[in-house]
């Protein structure tokens, strides 16, 4: 049963199932070797301490490393609005769940 | 969150010394910033759900859901409608619906919508006219 304001009816559930909502934005990485942390030019803003995934692509390679926010401020390029992120890499052990990060 | 790790065309191989190649390298490269948000999804439909998060979401926010029932792992590409806190803030309903980037595919949270739910633990939702 449903009300006529909805096209679909609604199911709900017995017990609430938990999951993962994964969330992607591209950036463009300009590596930064003395300190080993990565600046990426991103359309968003990010948040000190949030920890998030690095997806990189090489040549024919990818890799994935878990970062940690250490720095945002917005910045114009080419008349645009963007956001420069310093991203510091994790050891694997480091990385918590995202939802876990400091606001 | 997974490992580092490196995906070449034969497999994949701890990427401890490609890191180091990689961290040397002073070329810009392209990437791809992903965030993984604890949910837990409260009710569906046919055409979205309602998702409790502990973090806000921007609407307008598109995102893949991922969901492990009994071993296997549904999905579904969504786009946020709405977020809403609640609790004092600390938690947030979150409205999504389902963005047909991709045909129904056999671990779809919208087949298993169609198919009953049943697969999911869901039932239908009592309807209580006022």
């Amino acid at each position: 049963m449903m009300s006529g304001r909805r096209g679909y009816a609604r199911l709900n559930l017995t017990s609430a199932l938990g999951g993962v909502l994964r969330v992607l934005r591209q950036a463009l990485v300009v590596q930064r070797a003395e300190r080993g942390e990565f600046v990426a030019i991103s359309s968003e803003p990010g948040v000190v301490g949030e920890t998030l995934s690095l997806d990189l692509t090489a040549d024919d390679a990818e890799v994935s490393l878990p970062v940690r926010v250490h720095d945002t401020r917005p910045i114009v390029v080419d008349g645009a609005l963007r956001h420069r992120l310093v991203l510091q890499p994790l050891e694997s052990g480091e990385a918590g769940p995202t939802d876990d990060a400091a606001a | 969150m997974t490992p580092p790790h490196k995906r070449t065309g034969t497999g994949t191989v701890n990427m401890t010394d490609w890191r180091e190649e990689l961290i040397a390298c002073s070329r810009e490269l392209l990437g791809v910033l992903r965030r993984d948000l604890q949910v837990r999804l409260l009710n569906i439909s046919g055409s979205g759900c309602l998702l409790e998060s502990q973090r806000r979401v921007a609407a307008g926010t598109i995102g893949t859901l991922r969901l492990l029932v009994g071993g296997d792992e549904y999905s579904d590409d969504v786009r946020i409608v709405r977020c809403q806190a609640v609790e004092g803030g600390s938690i947030y309903y979150v409205g999504a619906e389902f963005v047909w980037t991709a045909p129904l595919h056999p671990r779809s949270l919208r087949r298993a919508v169609n198919r009953g739910g049943r697969e999911l633990g869901a039932e239908a939702m009592a309807f209580r006219p006022m």
